[in-house]
């Protein structure tokens, strides 16, 4: 599904460059669920974005699924990660002024679903995720553990084919964490690929794989 | 205690100015924002204060002095008018016991001094009683006494005024008992009036006051007279009350006194209608004319147009109210921390209260000068032209501006306060680090969508002047105007017999014809919208012709109607044949033909001018309806007799040159005074100026309104722009998650544009809903043209709509760009 080679990112820092990504060079199946690892600063969030096409400032070659990012156009790179991506922040980053179901709809409203098939999706999405009776709420009304949920179930409304998610149980307890890392297993058996970020050993438990990285070099 | 409060507010202070100090952009915006609404509302008081509320400089009793006003019913209309006879004013003066004084009065413009020095200039011309209403005892001599006041000639004496005797005679005092030509009679000075006095005419203040009595005998016919008579209503009428006096039973007491002259005068003018009909009454009010009953269109435009500016300082005060709450909602954490250590919302508020009072006395200061700068031009349209209105040098103007600034301070302060009484501070300080994170403001948006409202009906009310604008210049006149010029003349006490006057005319009419770019010239004896001459006139089968209406009148040389465009309808205009000893001729408008003999042929038709017992004026043509009197409803009754046959030896002429005639004014003037005996002078005007009189407070308030509605538009846009640039920079981390999801760059616009559009449609139609609700006060200073104007209201909303959306679309493109990794960094 995702093959990087010799990816490299970097910012201007002085009269040189700082490199965030070094020659990264990686592949990730159809299906897999894989965890990035590695201290601060090492460039994990950089190359979730990188995955996630938010980040469009580097060299090197990326494919994904078949489609050479690297020589897309800008508008045709935010067309593919629509089709296929759901991102999961670690700051949840649901929208305040919008209730549950509205922020559910959101990622819908920009995917030219017609309102009828929006309106199911997120009544299917509510029902899936339990938070059914949490519809009408608003964010601030919600725990961190509910807004995690929410923002878990907006990620995935437009059934995606590859999930990534930024340190998704960072900011939530054990238990609460323990639950949407459940939930990603149980999404993962169902064929959805999973790239996470985490510094929790019990959380990259769950994938199959571990790349650690280090200073921006995959070590492993 | 006192010492506490002042160090609190010193303290304040300091703090106050250091904070706007270190916002040097947004202090300079505030400040300009508000010195537009405040100097906008400064100039317009220096305007309507002088029309509308500030008595004449030191006179003596204001509260109980006043301007008498005669009304009378004619054809079931009551009519007001402050002229009188001065037989009038000598009947009113005798049989009225309300009064401990009166005094007649009037002004013109007439040419003081000779020769190359002559220029004309506004005269006062009073009776001698006036001076005794003012606390003003002369700088120099005396004032003229009453029996230099006496008909029917007084006394040719002068006095001078305060200024004019500075600049033509250096203030020395060798001026008494010099002489001064003023029109056409030579007076001696006698007096000097203090400094400061100006009568009744503080903007066009006279330069000499004259007896009343040595004017009118100067200027009528020599067998007039003019003082025991009631066919000259020329001067007004100033009446101070007795104490103890109520202004009800001084009308009363005036009414009484009208009532008896009012039959004296119906002795002498049988035809006059009889006293029950007719209902004649006297009141006495304002000595400032814009107060009367008889209220200029101006004096309404004008106080309109102050309604307007007070508009456009809410609009800039909820502008800078604006800016301000945005501050206050950014500084949320902060007042939170100040809160949590003990400070009072009492001293919040205070300093509040103190930024924006700061902000807006400098406001003050800067509008004060975009009065005195920028106000020259509304003072210029309103007052009379050589007025001399200072705002920087007049207390009650900068008193005004003081407190206008106080009010804008409170005002701009409310909002921001409400905020900090209502924020929840526990939950701000658990906000953690998003310090200023976008939090939509109601206030915020009501203050947008006021000023939208605002706009509109302030925007309504320009496109509907502007509108009435174009009717009163499409109004069909039935003559032509830019191609005319009119001949006045002058003779400044030169008399000439009949016969001399007579070849006088004949000989300018000639030379007139004679210069090339003229192409054709006539005689007239009276002018549309300047003045009119009506006679008795006596029908066949009619019993009393002037129940009919009011006929006018002209008398003309035959290239009258292609000098002036009217034309012909039926039969022929006044021709060559029409002479001195020639049967009389008479040319009709079509709606004095239609009045007097409807369905019948009025060509042939005798009409007797003048008096029953005079010969027959046969009708020989009719001429289409002109505009003389109204622009509006006029009813068009008009009539042309042959000069040669009425008055050969009164009157001025017509000129119709090529094209436009103003530029033709000066080199014809010049060649006609070539002709003038002695003293006289010839004026020679373009017909547009004498009918821009008529459309003027059309024009001014179209210009106005338009200008001021422009200012509100440019402040409501500035606003909303202001708001939703602000709005963007606060939902940075917002707009970086709907791109993270998905969100394209249109997307992002959209989001930002719709947001300011549904404010912009929410303040129209709310304006529309206040323009329509006020639509029937403006209605009558409208010319044929509904308050409710659809065509206006369409186009008035499609403006604001698009500027709108101008002001939300830059903002949104600032949204598109966002990145959306800075902004998921964002905190």
């Amino acid at each position: 599904m995702i093959q990087l080679s010799n990816l490299d990112k970097s910012i201007s820092q002085g009269n040189g460059r700082l490199f965030i990504l070094r020659q990264i060079t990686l592949d990730i199946a159809a299906g897999e669920f894989v965890s990035i690892m590695g201290p601060s600063g090492a460039g994990k969030s950089t190359l979730l974005a990188v995955l996630g096409m938010l980040d469009g400032d580097w060299t090197g070659e990326y494919r994904f699924l078949d489609h050479a990012v690297h020589k897309m156009k800008p508008k045709d790179r935010v067309a593919l990660n629509k089709q296929h991506i759901g991102f999961v922040f670690q700051q949840y980053h649901l929208l305040d002024d919008l209730t549950v179901a509205e922020n559910l709809d959101v990622p819908l409203s920009y995917r030219n679903t017609k309102k009828s098939e929006r309106e199911s999706l997120v009544a299917d999405t509510l029902d899936r995720f339990g938070i059914v009776a949490k519809k009408d709420l608003f964010p601030r009304q919600l725990s961190g553990g509910q807004q995690q949920l929410v923002a878990v179930a907006r990620a995935l409304i437009h059934k995606p084919s590859l999930i990534l998610a930024d340190e998704p149980t960072g900011n939530l307890h054990s238990s609460q964490g323990k639950e949407i890392m459940e939930l990603f297993t149980e999404l993962n058996r169902g064929g959805t690929t999973i790239v996470q970020v985490t510094h929790s050993e019990t959380n990259a438990g769950h994938g199959k794989r571990v790349i650690e990285l280090r200073d921006g070099w995959v070590v492993k | 205690m006192g010492c506490e409060m002042i160090d609190t507010l010193l303290q304040d202070l300091r703090y106050a100015v250091r904070k706007l100090a270190k916002s040097p952009g947004f202090t300079l915006g505030v400040v300009v924002t508000l010195a537009l609404g405040i100097g906008a509302n400064v100039a317009m008081f220096s305007v309507v204060d002088r029309m509308l509320f500030r008595p004449p400089p030191l006179l003596r009793d204001p509260a109980v002095t006043h301007r008498i006003y005669l009304a009378q019913t004619y054809r079931g209309k009551e009519q007001a008018s402050g002229y009188l006879q001065y037989a009038r004013y000598v009947d009113l003066t005798s049989w009225t016991s309300a009064f401990a004084r009166t005094a007649a009065f009037t002004e013109h413009d007439l040419a003081v001094g000779v020769g190359a020095e002559a220029r004309e200039m506004r005269v006062g011309i009073v009776s001698a009683s006036f001076f005794g209403f003012f606390d003003a005892p002369p700088a120099l001599g005396r004032y003229f006494t009453a029996a230099e006041d006496s008909p029917p000639d007084g006394t040719a004496v002068a006095v001078l005024s305060y200024a004019f005797w500075k600049a033509r005679y250096g203030g020395r005092s060798e001026a008494l008992g010099s002489t001064l030509q003023i029109g056409p009679t030579v007076y001696t000075i006698v007096g000097v009036a203090p400094e400061g006095f100006a009568g009744l005419w503080p903007v066009q203040r006279p330069v000499a006051f004259i007896p009343i009595t040595s004017h009118a005998s100067a200027h009528r016919p020599p067998r007039d007279t003019w003082w025991t008579t009631y066919h000259w209503m020329w001067a007004s009428m100033l009446v101070q009350r007795k104490p103890g006096v109520s202004v009800a039973a001084a009308n009363t007491d005036l009414t009484n006194a009208f009532l008896r002259s009012y039959a004296a005068q119906r002795m002498e003018s049988p035809g006059l209608a009889p006293a029950e009909i007719a209902r004649p009454h006297a009141l006495a009010a304002s000595v400032l004319s814009e107060r009367g009953p008889n209220e200029s269109d101006f004096a309404k435009v004008a106080t309109w147009v102050s309604g307007v500016a007070l508009i456009v300082l809410l609009i800039a005060c909820a502008n800078v109210a604006n800016l301000l709450l945005a501050r206050a909602l950014r500084r949320r954490r902060e007042i939170a921390v100040r809160l949590a250590l003990g400070v009072s919302r009492a001293r919040l508020l205070s300093q509040l209260f103190t930024e924006s009072v700061v902000l807006a006395l400098l406001g003050g200061l800067a509008g004060l000068l975009v009065a005195e700068w920028g106000g020259a031009v509304l003072r210029g349209q309103f007052l009379a032209s050589g007025s001399q209105v200072s705002v920087l040098g007049d207390v009650r103007t900068l008193s005004f501006g003081g407190a206008a600034a106080l009010v804008a301070g409170l005002l701009t302060a409310l909002a921001p306060a409400l905020q900090t009484r209502r924020a929840d501070f526990a939950a701000d300080l658990k906000a953690g680090a998003r310090e200023g994170t976008f939090q939509r403001s109601r206030s915020r948006v009501a203050l947008l969508v006021l000023q939208g409202a605002l706009c509109v009906a302030l925007l309504v009310g320009a496109g509907l002047f502007v509108r009435s604008l174009r009717h009163v210049r499409a109004v069909p006149l039935g003559y032509d105007v830019d191609p005319v010029l009119l001949v006045d003349l002058n003779m400044r006490g030169v008399q000439l017999d009949s016969a001399h006057g007579v070849a006088l005319r004949r000989d300018l009419l000639e030379t007139a014809q004679a210069i090339p770019e003229v192409l054709h010239a006539s005689r007239q004896l009276t002018v549309p919208f300047w003045s009119t001459s009506t006679m008795e006139l006596h029908v066949a089968g009619i019993d009393s012709v002037h129940r009919l209406g009011e006929f006018a009148l002209n008398a003309v040389t035959p290239e009258y109607f292609a000098t002036l465009g009217t034309r012909i309808l039926r039969g022929r205009g006044i021709a060559i044949q029409d002479a001195k000893n020639a049967p009389r001729a008479i040319v009709v408008s079509d709606a004095m033909a239609k009045t007097l003999w409807p369905g019948r042929d009025p060509i042939g038709q005798c009409v007797k001018v003048g008096a029953d017992t005079l010969p027959c004026s046969y009708v020989v043509g009719v001429a289409e309806n002109i505009k003389y009197q109204h622009l509006g409803d006029d009813p068009g009754l008009f009539y042309y007799l042959s000069e040669a046959q009425w008055h050969p030896e009164q009157g001025g002429l017509f000129i119709r040159t090529r094209g436009q005639a103003a530029p033709y004014a000066e080199p014809i003037r010049r060649r006609l005074q070539q002709l003038m005996p002695g003293a006289s002078y010839v004026t020679v005007t373009p017909l547009r100026e004498i009918l821009g009189e008529q459309t003027r407070s059309w024009q001014l308030g179209a210009t106005m309104f338009l200008a001021f509605g422009g200012l509100a538009l440019t402040l409501a846009a500035i606003g909303l722009y202001s708001v939703m640039a602000y709005n963007v920079s606060q939902r940075t981390q917002e707009l970086g998650v709907r791109a993270a999801l998905g969100a394209q760059q249109r997307d992002l616009v959209r989001l930002v544009v719709t947001e300011g559009v549904t404010l912009g449609a929410a303040g129209i139609a709310i304006g529309v809903v206040i323009a329509l609700a006020g639509g029937h006060l403006l209605g009558p200073l409208l010319f044929e043209e509904s308050p409710h104007d659809p065509l206006v209201f369409g186009f008035v909303a499609v403006v604001l709509l698009g500027v709108t959306v101008l002001a939300s679309f830059v903002p949104s493109r600032r949204a598109a760009r966002v990145d959306p990794m800075v902004a998921l960094r964002y905190e």
